[in-house]
């Protein structure tokens, strides 16, 4: 909590901070949670260290809307109605 | 080839069409939205979609059935855009990516600092934005996005897909993510100009 203070205190007075290394291994293994590529342990070691880590809180969740937001907010291409006409054609030739 | 000519090892011609449109024709719609992120255009993508499969018809008799349809098409896919399409296509200001891997891959390069990228505004991006900021991506970014964030495929399945070691893999979507974090902070930051409730799709 006290870190999660200081860290809203440091931005409201545009004081860039962040503990580097902690957070750009965090980084990588939150990709390896997010993208399901995790072990128990791994996933087990990351929620305990994000619920006590503020810069990383935010970067798991900057990182999950991110993910999500790809996923599901760009819209699908319609497949061409005669697309699937032109491939059996060819297929016969 | 006619019926009497066929010689493989699926008996006749029709049972092998009949496994052909079994493993693969219900993937067309996945394949279609990789080949236009590749492309970028939809004729080319409609060419690139029917090469894949002709090719695929041809090596058929190689493809085990019931194993990774899907990544092998894609993995099909992928090379005839290479081969055939990545030169014709539009590509602005492209960039060898092993010069930009070497350059995020280097020290001096700091993660980005996301305390001015909010959740509350990447969830107001709409899909055009998020698309556009995708397709503003060097191709090989934009691949590894594609198909780790769209279509779900394991590291393991990407690696093959695009042959490169899973290390590699890491590193490119972890350079890819960066760099599409930056675009969608240029689109998040234009929205804090704007009447955010009158930009907002329901």
């Amino acid at each position: 909590m006290e870190k999660g203070l200081l860290s809203s205190i440091q931005s409201l007075l545009g004081i860039k901070k962040t503990p580097k290394s902690c957070c750009k291994d965090c980084l990588s293994l939150l990709y390896t949670v997010l993208d399901g590529e995790a072990t128990e342990d791994e996933i087990k070691y990351l929620n305990e260290h994000v619920n006590g880590c503020s810069p990383c809180y935010q970067h798991y969740h900057i990182e999950k809307a991110v993910k999500e937001l790809v996923k599901y907010k760009i819209a699908k291409k319609e497949v061409p109605s005669d697309l699937i006409n032109c491939i059996k054609n060819k297929l016969n030739q | 080839m006619s019926n009497d000519m066929y010689q493989g090892k699926y008996g006749s011609k029709e049972e092998k069409d009949k496994a052909y449109e079994k493993e693969f024709m219900h993937l067309l719609s996945p394949l279609y939205n990789f080949a236009y992120r590749l492309t970028l255009d939809e004729d080319n993508a409609n060419d690139l979609v029917q090469d894949t499969f002709l090719k695929a018809y041809r090596f058929f008799e190689s493809y085990e059935q019931g194993t990774n349809a899907k990544a092998w098409l894609f993995r099909i896919l992928k090379n005839s855009f290479i081969n055939d399409y990545r030169k014709k296509s539009k590509e602005p200001n492209k960039v060898d990516y092993q010069d930009v891997e070497a350059y995020y891959n280097s020290d001096d390069v700091n993660e980005p600092i996301t305390s001015d990228l909010r959740v509350d505004s990447i969830r107001d991006l709409i899909g055009d934005e998020v698309a556009m900021a995708l397709n503003s991506l060097d191709v090989d970014f934009r691949t590894i996005i594609v198909l780790c964030d769209i279509e779900g495929f394991t590291y393991e399945e990407m690696a093959k897909i695009l042959d490169i070691p899973i290390g590699t893999v890491r590193s490119r979507l972890h350079r890819a993510r960066s760099i599409l974090k930056d675009k969608l902070r240029e689109y998040a930051g234009q929205m804090g100009f704007k009447e955010k409730t009158n930009t907002k799709e329901s």
